[in-house]
């Protein structure tokens, strides 16, 4: 399944447009959306607006490719379950988000091994095509688990000293 | 007691790649989803989200966090964000909790609006970012990724 998800607040019509549209081309893959608040409804692949998270993780299961905004959780989500990930930044000037620190998130993690960002002048359709095609080391990164165990150590030390 | 808070989303992944050591009846968890997934066992209360330019929502959240936080007397509150976290370190203030913001990895150029705030009702206030650290504060110690 390629699952498409813009998180849980906030419409974001222009990146769910060329998902429901890129669908049409690429007829042997299954797509499901998580549309958030987003007013455009899709025509062409299931969807729904709000998934709880006990659902959301049966769905990323089951997915091969996710496709989202440049949210922390998704990115974080698709390097747990070893996900490709697409990511189009939401724009504070196109009324996306309530600032830009979605096209920083893009800049700093879009060199992960996991993530490919879509540019403003790409096609989605064959981004999706290069994607899932590409071998499966080249798609995939072990999350560094000792650094967050480093961290999370750390963050105890202040709680409990 | 740990009283660990975010808003859904990214920020409520955050918290918990930082909390999932402590066992259930040590941390309770606040969030603005329906059915998180927690550890099984684990104590979790939804609350109202706002955000920072949100006036009424705000004062809402405020005396939901208000009336739950006096009841829970945490003596420890950590928040990853962004708004309801930020109420709950000043709830946590006034009720003599130890108060901890680690800002979100999403903030990577600059502090969000109540990670900025959060400077003043933080015994603890923490960026993901090592650029974003500062002598007198935030202090960078680490990321979740």
């Amino acid at each position: 399944m390629i699952f498409c998800t813009l998180g849980t607040q906030l419409p974001f019509d222009r990146l769910l447009k060329f998902v429901d549209e890129a669908s049409l081309l690429l007829p042997e893959e299954k797509f499901f959306a998580q549309i958030a608040e987003s007013e455009y409804k899709p025509k062409n692949i299931e969807w729904c607006n709000d998934l709880s998270e006990k659902e959301y993780h049966a769905v990323l299961g089951k997915s091969k490719l996710i496709i989202s905004h440049a949210g922390m959780g998704t990115i974080i989500n698709a390097l747990d379950y070893s996900i490709p990930l697409i990511m189009l930044p939401r724009k504070f000037s196109l009324g996306e988000h309530r600032n830009d620190h979605q096209l920083a998130t893009a800049s700093r993690f879009g060199s992960l091994a996991n993530v490919t960002i879509l540019e403003d002048n790409q096609n989605l359709t064959e981004l999706i095509l290069k994607v899932i095609n590409a071998k499966d080391s080249d798609a995939t990164l072990s999350v560094e688990n000792e650094s967050i165990k480093q961290f999370a150590k750390k963050i105890d030390e202040v709680i409990n000293p | 007691m740990i009283l660990a808070i975010a808003s859904g989303g990214g920020h409520f992944v955050q918290l918990r790649k930082i909390t999932e050591q402590y066992s259930n009846d040590k941390v309770v968890y606040f969030s603005t989803i329906r059915e998180p997934k927690l550890k099984s066992g684990s104590h979790y209360s939804k609350i109202p989200d706002c955000n920072m330019k949100s006036f009424f929502p705000i004062i809402y959240c405020f005396f939901v966090l208000l009336f739950k936080i006096i009841k829970l007397r945490p003596r420890v509150i950590i928040t990853t964000g962004a708004a309801p976290g930020f109420l709950a370190l000043a709830i946590g203030k006034i009720v003599g909790s130890k108060t901890i913001w680690v800002d979100s990895i999403a903030n990577s150029e600059e502090l969000s609006l109540a990670g900025r705030k959060a400077k003043w009702v933080a015994d603890y206030w923490y960026t993901q970012w090592a650029h974003l650290a500062k002598e007198s504060g935030p202090k960078y110690i680490g990321s979740v990724l």
